[in-house]
């Protein structure tokens, strides 16, 4: 299993992918330690840059619902596509096969999460920005995210190779629908086309206005992702190859 | 001798066609599938190795390997990672064998490229490479001559004519397989 998901992290990601990874959190982790401040105490200076890129991470993959999902799907569907595995077939089980890709995805999915919050605690660390970066200075810190953001949106398409028409593709869907819709904009001078997004993404949260609550509970979104995860294991494990 | 394969009341459902084998029973060493576009040699050769789902029975195929040529080859590993990671993979491909068929095909100084800067032809040699090198069959070998020259066609031959174990192809190109002794079948 264990040398299964290492192929396919490498399948997925590339060997220029690994490097920016293992770059990123190099960087981030010595952000970290020599971070800004150095007449504060070292676990203070801890704890402050963990707060801010933990409430930031937050509001982060708030704001970047939709550009997640792209990416996310995107790897999904280069994992569990239509690709031949028939190398694989030969020497292993449609299971394990489904479940290495699985445990790949999750591997994929947390090191996205995790390399944003390294980037946010240097930005917070190192950057003029961060006495104006705090989610309680709004618009500021919001932008500086968004930077962050687009940047790293940017240097993926760029270190991508093939898949870099995917992500540019990802990347005005994502400055459309996620910095623009998510703005509180004001109506009477609003574009037509971006009131139009707002009104479709930005304003509907049906679910968060009370009446079906327990959708979004964390049972029913385990059993949820649960019941998925076995019905994606039956067709994987009924389909042609 | 290995027991002949039988095939009963084969039939597979695509969107707008099917593929039907009323009875086929297939005997020999090696064996070489015939037939025009479409006849079905590939969905055969697949359902063989359970890639497929189907109606009907197959017997004597279990543990078949399936090399065809549209086989996902990861491009960011090179030949000799990959072949270390095949190695990994199973105890069935002993790395002695690998390094054979590395050298039947003629691959040692692509060791070090990558997948993706590979030729068509030599990419088909590494996807035979993978195939053979798994101990266990029968091998279904679709199409193998597939963007390979002439010396790579002929190492193949002989390859394939010092192997034990059974051995199915489909193939169009019946004149590189006159020099080994084989029961050839038309779908």
């Amino acid at each position: 299993m264990k040398v299964l998901v290492g192929y396919f992290l490498r399948d997925c990601l590339g060997g220029r992918m690994v490097f920016l990874t293992g770059f990123l959190f190099l960087v981030g982790t010595v952000f970290f330690i020599f971070s800004a401040r150095p007449t504060d105490p070292f676990a203070t200076r801890v704890i402050d840059a963990e707060v801010y890129a933990g409430d930031y991470l937050f509001a982060s993959m708030y704001f970047l619902r939709f550009t997640s999902l792209f990416l996310i799907a995107t790897l999904g569907a280069h994992l569990f596509g239509d690709r031949k595995d028939h190398a694989l077939l030969a020497r292993t089980t449609r299971r394990r096969l489904f479940l290495a890709k699985s445990v790949t995805m999750v591997l994929l999915g947390l090191s996205f999460v995790l390399i944003l919050y390294v980037v946010l605690v240097a930005v917070y660390a190192f950057t003029p920005f961060r006495h104006a970066a705090g989610l309680d200075t709004g618009m500021a810190g919001v932008l500086l995210g968004h930077v962050v953001h687009a940047s790293l949106v940017t240097i993926l398409a760029a270190l991508g190779g093939k898949k870099a028409g995917i992500y540019l593709v990802i990347l005005p869907g994502y400055l459309f629908a996620d910095l623009l819709c998510d703005f509180p904009l004001d109506k009477s001078s609003t574009a037509p086309p971006v009131f139009f997004a707002n009104a479709i993404f930005a304003n509907f949260h049906p679910l968060a206005d009370g009446g079906f609550g327990f959708l979004t509970s964390y049972p029913f979104l385990i059993f949820f992702a649960s019941a998925l995860f076995v019905g994606a294991l039956v067709i994987h494990e009924a389909s042609d190859f | 001798m290995s027991s002949p394969i039988e095939i009963k009341g084969f039939k597979k459902r695509y969107r707008k066609t099917m593929v039907e084998i009323p009875s086929l029973r297939l005997e020999g060493r090696l064996i070489v599938l015939l037939g025009a576009n479409g006849s079905g040699k590939t969905t055969l050769l697949k359902a063989m190795a359970g890639l497929l789902r189907y109606e009907g029975r197959i017997t004597n195929t279990e543990q078949a390997i399936y090399v065809g040529t549209d086989t996902h080859i990861p491009s960011t590993f090179t030949v000799e990672e990959y072949c270390r990671f095949l190695a990994t993979m199973t105890k069935d491909a002993p790395e002695s064998l690998l390094r054979k068929l590395v050298r039947v095909f003629s691959l040692e100084g692509e060791m070090k490229k990558s997948l993706g800067e590979l030729s068509q032809g030599n990419r088909q040699k590494v996807n035979l490479v993978q195939g053979l090198s798994a101990k266990k069959g029968p091998h279904l070998i679709d199409e193998p001559f597939s963007g390979l020259d002439k010396a790579a066609r002929r190492a193949l031959i002989d390859h394939l004519a010092q192997r034990t174990g059974r051995i199915i192809v489909a193939t169009h190109e019946l004149s590189f397989l006159a020099r080994v002794p084989s029961r050839r079948y038309r779908l």
